[in-house]
């Protein structure tokens, strides 16, 4: 298998990152890639894991909901967070989700997965054109399989906004067009280079502190 | 006018025009109706994701001509 896809479904936004996490899928086997998707309902971590071990060397997808820690399976549980992000070594991650580059994909690149493509920022749409916004999210995968290195895919992601944006402008659709541009800006793709670290604030260490404590107590 | 207010102008123009378009923000949804009114309580505005899109907004404002010009343009009609 080539790649493993999850688009859960749990509330309205998810029922279109499933949808566009479909396209991407029939996109990819255009490319004569063999994927495995899982999606259109809540995906318990125990499934999403077990598909992993089942397929070690498989690229990741996630379409949905994300956060800084974290991707989420349900409105209650992740699928990935920090406790599990070994489940993505040596695997490139491809996401459509919130905030998730900004810490995950920093702990899933110092775990030694291959590359990480996410948003440091909540990923945002509008209903007036959400096919663009689907083909933007999923362009960045698209253009890698076809051969090109991620940090040309980056570049190319950013043109593709950029096209789009002036596309959206000249109908009048300056909101849709703004939206497009900020998801533009929040894309990161950590392959190879370190990600920044972050500065870690003293209640950032303190939480650190505490979680190390517990961890020794229980 | 500061860049800012000719496009928050425009904005609230746009959104009066189809109010019920809807914008995803993570797991939050706002017509356009509720966007336009976050947008003006701007200098007052505490939301994040307002303050990131206006952000975005000015960049896109000093960088596309045709962006700008279409701003200017609305926010007169207002």
């Amino acid at each position: 298998m080539d790649g493993v896809l999850f688009a859960p479904v749990f509330d309205e936004a998810t029922v279109y990152s499933h949808a566009w996490c479909q396209a991407l899928d029939a996109s990819i086997k255009q490319l004569h890639l063999d994927t495995l998707f899982t999606g259109g309902r809540a995906i318990a971590r125990r499934e999403a894991e077990a598909i992993l071990a089942d397929h070690p060397t498989s690229f990741y997808v996630h379409y949905g909901h994300g956060s800084e820690d974290a991707h989420w399976g349900s409105a209650s549980y992740a699928l990935i967070d920090l406790q599990n992000v070994d489940r993505l070594t040596g695997r490139d991650v491809y996401c459509m989700n919130c905030l998730s580059a900004k810490r995950l994909g920093v702990e899933a690149h110092r775990c030694g997965c291959t590359a990480y493509w996410g948003y440091i920022e909540v990923f945002s749409f509008s209903t007036e054109c959400p096919d663009d916004f689907r083909d933007f999210a999923n362009c960045g995968l698209l253009c890698h399989l076809q051969g090109n290195p991620w940090s040309r895919c980056v570049e190319l992601a950013r043109e593709l906004a950029a096209t789009i944006a002036e596309k959206l402008i000249n109908a009048g659709q300056y909101i849709a067009a703004i939206l497009l541009q900020r998801n533009s800006d929040a894309l990161r793709c950590w392959d190879g280079e370190a990600p920044p670290t972050p500065e870690e604030t003293w209640w950032n260490r303190f939480l650190r502190w505490l979680r190390d404590l517990l961890d020794r107590i229980f | 006018m500061e860049p800012i207010t000719i496009i928050i102008q425009a904005l609230k123009i746009e959104a009066k025009m189809k109010p019920d378009a809807r914008i995803y923000v993570g797991t939050t949804t706002y017509t356009y109706r509720e966007f336009a009114d976050m947008l003006d309580q701007y200098p007052g505005v505490n939301n994040h994701f307002v303050k990131t899109f206006l952000s975005s907004a000015v960049n896109l404002y000093n960088s596309n001509n045709a962006f700008k010009r279409r701003m200017i343009s609305l926010a007169k009609e207002g």
